[in-house]
């Protein structure tokens, strides 16, 4: 593929409903990388992620309109992604990925400043919650799901999730103030 | 390789017309272009090739079997692609859905595999992104694309084209070449048009047919020259031309017998196809 | 909102490796949306091949044939999704086809309903003519717009034929069948036309190997109706082409028939004629 493709998301967009295939190729170019990425980080499971990926293009392909036109592309397809995952683990539950804290390396003092810049002191607030609050707080605040949709991807119920919630929101405003 | 068509002697008449009178004709492998007006016989003899039509008198062997003969004439079709003068559509399929109906049709069953292929032919006459699309709300250019791909479904041994370009404006035509000579590499081409340019462009032998009969069989170059001497320029139509023009520079161009000190120019394939079929292929050619 | 900060490629590596720790995927999360530089980013830290894999596993299902009613009803029967195909794309078994079959139908029906012998003789008469106007409109240039591609194809002869003229006349039988029931006084007459349906279709698809099949039905057609014409004036009864006798000349009929059109199979194979 040797021209460069330079519509802008939206555009691209409003392409697909004239069937125009190449834009759908160039979203997945530019996009699935990412959303890969941040779907694996959700489920463990491979083939759930891919069956994921490839429901969330072809919902993008059979209903571009459904964009509103505000906010980024980029947003409005992770709520799809995130959505055909959760369709997805509701037919076959599968482990949810943790990151072993063990592992990850603690931020230096300089990408400590910088994560305090992107999020307030949110991102050192969650590091200090339990993997179990820290789960919640990111599928309900983060991804935007609602507490059925974060209990069905977290594979608890409904109920956990909100008192996990209640009790994640006051150690968070603790370790914001 | 053994030759992939060879014809003797084929008859084809509708009723006292006599569509294809006595016709010889071998291809080898490459492109055979099949040049002749309207009426000279060449769609009759091209659904003949396809194993469309059954001839009325002659022999026939394609791909080493005889159509004739019901094994023969499987085997051929499996080896064969076709478009045909007029290909037709189903009305709401799209170019995906059509070409996977005559993938079916060529008896690919593993639905996997047929869909790779359909996909590879779609690929190769570069209709990969209108895929999805509904045929009737394609271009003519893009609908001939979808008739030549299904014909390269499973890599056809011998593939009949009749009149594959009719319709295209130039650019399209030049694309359609491309694809055809990529694809004659391996395959045995026959070809018909009643555009010289495309026989001069892809073909390495030329059949020039009118009124249902052979008029010239051989290579590109030798039809050209064949109206060596019998080409010139004059400010007017002379009396012994048998055809004359009026080119873009105010000359006309003559054809014919040459009066001594004509100015004879070098002679292009039109002239001498054009010495062959008369004045009633000059309007077609054009 | 021009986002100047980029994230330190070897976050993005670790994110995409799944080496990180929650929060900070969070902040790069959050950052991915809004930022097209570093997605671009992530495109060369994930498995090429495993997204490329993906992309022909969504090319294939939007690709994928739309699977029309009739062929669904026909999966579900059991019938192989490209035998179905093949069938769905007969013209005779196409909707607007169908719907003129059931109208005529609808007709016939209604004139029986006078309970007259004239009102059942028109319609015996015509429901053997609907599967013969089908067959023959289901192969041949009139109809199949893809029919010079289909007779060049090696699945698209005698066996295609069958298929197509065994469905079309089982449908016919159906609908006929249903109509039928609507008929006054259920007796013997009421399946008095399914042999001379059967006589019909196979006389017309023999005849279709000696001229086209449209003259061919046409022909039928208008021998059929001499037949019941010349029947009725002989004996003064409107039905005797459909009586005991009548069935048994054109069992007679189907039978020979059935042996030309298997002798001249090959005829449907390539034509010799337009």
């Amino acid at each position: 593929m040797a021209t460069i493709d330079d519509r802008s998301d939206p555009d691209l967009l409003r392409a697909l409903a004239g069937d125009d295939r190449s834009a759908l190729n160039e979203l997945y170019r530019r996009h699935s990388a990412w959303l890969l990425s941040r779907l694996a980080r959700r489920c463990a499971d491979p083939d759930v992620v891919d069956q994921a990926l490839q429901d969330t293009f072809v919902a993008v392909w059979r209903k571009p309109g459904s964009y509103q036109g505000s906010g980024e592309v980029a947003a409005w397809l992770w709520g799809i992604a995130i959505r055909r995952l959760i369709d997805q683990l509701r037919r076959r539950p599968a482990t949810l990925h943790r990151v072993d804290p063990r592992d990850a390396t603690s931020p230096s003092a300089e990408e400590q400043v910088l994560l305090g810049v992107q999020h307030g002191d949110l991102a050192g607030a969650l590091d200090r919650l339990s993997p179990e609050l820290r789960a919640v707080v990111q599928a309900t605040v983060l991804d935007g799901l609602t507490t059925r949709e974060a209990a069905r991807l977290l594979g608890i119920p409904a109920g956990t999730v909100k008192t996990r919630m209640m009790r994640a929101k006051p150690l968070l405003r603790e370790g914001l103030i | 390789m053994t030759t992939a068509v060879s014809l003797s002697d084929i008859e084809k008449s509708y009723g006292r017309t006599r569509a294809v009178a006595g016709v010889d004709l071998v291809a080898e492998p490459g492109i055979t272009g099949l040049l002749g007006p309207n009426g000279a016989g060449k769609t009759t003899l091209m659904r003949m090739l396809a194993t469309v039509l059954a001839p009325d008198g002659g022999r026939m062997r394609l791909l080493g079997h005889d159509p004739g003969e019901p094994d023969g004439r499987l085997a051929i079709r499996r080896r064969l692609g076709y478009v045909p003068q007029e290909p037709g559509y189903h009305r709401n399929f799209t170019a995906f859905e059509f070409v996977d109906y005559v993938a079916i049709l060529k008896e690919m069953t593993d639905r996997r595999a047929r869909h790779d292929e359909v996909r590879r032919v779609l690929g190769l006459v570069d209709l990969t992104d209108v895929s999805g699309k509904k045929i009737k709300a394609l271009s003519g250019g893009m609908r001939r694309r979808v008739a030549l791909a299904q014909a390269l479904l499973g890599s056809p041994d011998l593939l009949v084209l009749d009149e594959p370009t009719a319709g295209l404006d130039p650019e399209q035509r030049l694309r359609f070449r491309e694809v055809i000579s990529a694809v004659a590499t391996d395959a045995t081409v026959v070809l018909s048009t009643h555009q010289t340019e495309d026989v001069s462009a892809l073909c390495q032998r030329v059949v020039v047919m009118h009124e249902g009969a052979v008029r010239y069989d051989g290579s590109v170059r030798g039809l050209a020259e064949g109206a060596r001497g019998r080409v010139w320029l004059a400010a007017d139509r002379h009396p012994s031309a048998r055809l004359s023009w009026r080119t873009g520079d105010g000359l006309h161009r003559n054809i014919g017998d040459a009066p001594p000190r004509a100015d004879l120019v070098d002679p292009t394939v039109e002239d001498g196809y054009l010495l062959l079929v008369g004045s009633g292929a000059r309007e077609e050619a054009a | 909102m021009s986002e100047t900060w980029h994230a330190d490629p070897r976050d993005l590596a670790e994110y995409s490796a799944g080496a990180i720790a929650d929060a900070r995927a969070a902040s790069i999360e959050a950052h991915l949306v809004t930022c097209a530089h570093c997605r671009g980013q992530v495109n060369g830290l994930v498995d090429q091949d495993r997204l490329e894999r993906a992309w022909f596993a969504i090319v294939d299902t939007l690709d994928a044939p739309r699977p029309t009613l009739l062929e669904r009803v026909l999966g579900r029967l059991g019938v192989r999704s490209d035998t179905a195909r093949v069938l769905a794309a007969t013209p005779s078994l196409q909707g607007s086809w169908l719907l003129g079959v059931v109208v005529a139908l609808a007709f016939a029906t209604i004139a029986a309903q006078s309970g007259t012998d004239r009102g059942l003789a028109l319609f015996l008469t015509l429901a053997p003519l609907l599967p013969v106007a089908g067959v023959a409109a289901a192969f041949g240039p009139t109809l199949d717009p893809t029919w010079e591609i289909t007779a060049a194809a090696p699945g698209g002869g005698f066996h295609l034929l069958l298929l197509r003229a065994a469905s079309i006349f089982g449908a016919t039988l159906a609908a006929a069948a249903l109509a039928a029931l609507a008929l006054p006084g259920l007796s013997w007459t009421a399946a008095a036309w399914v042999l001379p349906a059967l006589a019909l279709t196979l006389t017309s698809l023999a005849l279709s190997t000696f001229t086209s099949s449209e003259r061919a039905a046409a022909a039928v057609a208008a021998g059929w109706i001499a037949v019941v014409l010349v029947s009725a004036h002989g004996t003064q009864d409107l039905l005797s082409a459909f009586e005991a006798g009548g069935q048994l000349r054109l069992a007679i009929v189907a039978a020979a028939a059935t042996m030309l059109v298997a002798r001249r199979r090959d005829l449907f194979e390539t034509r010799s004629h337009l």
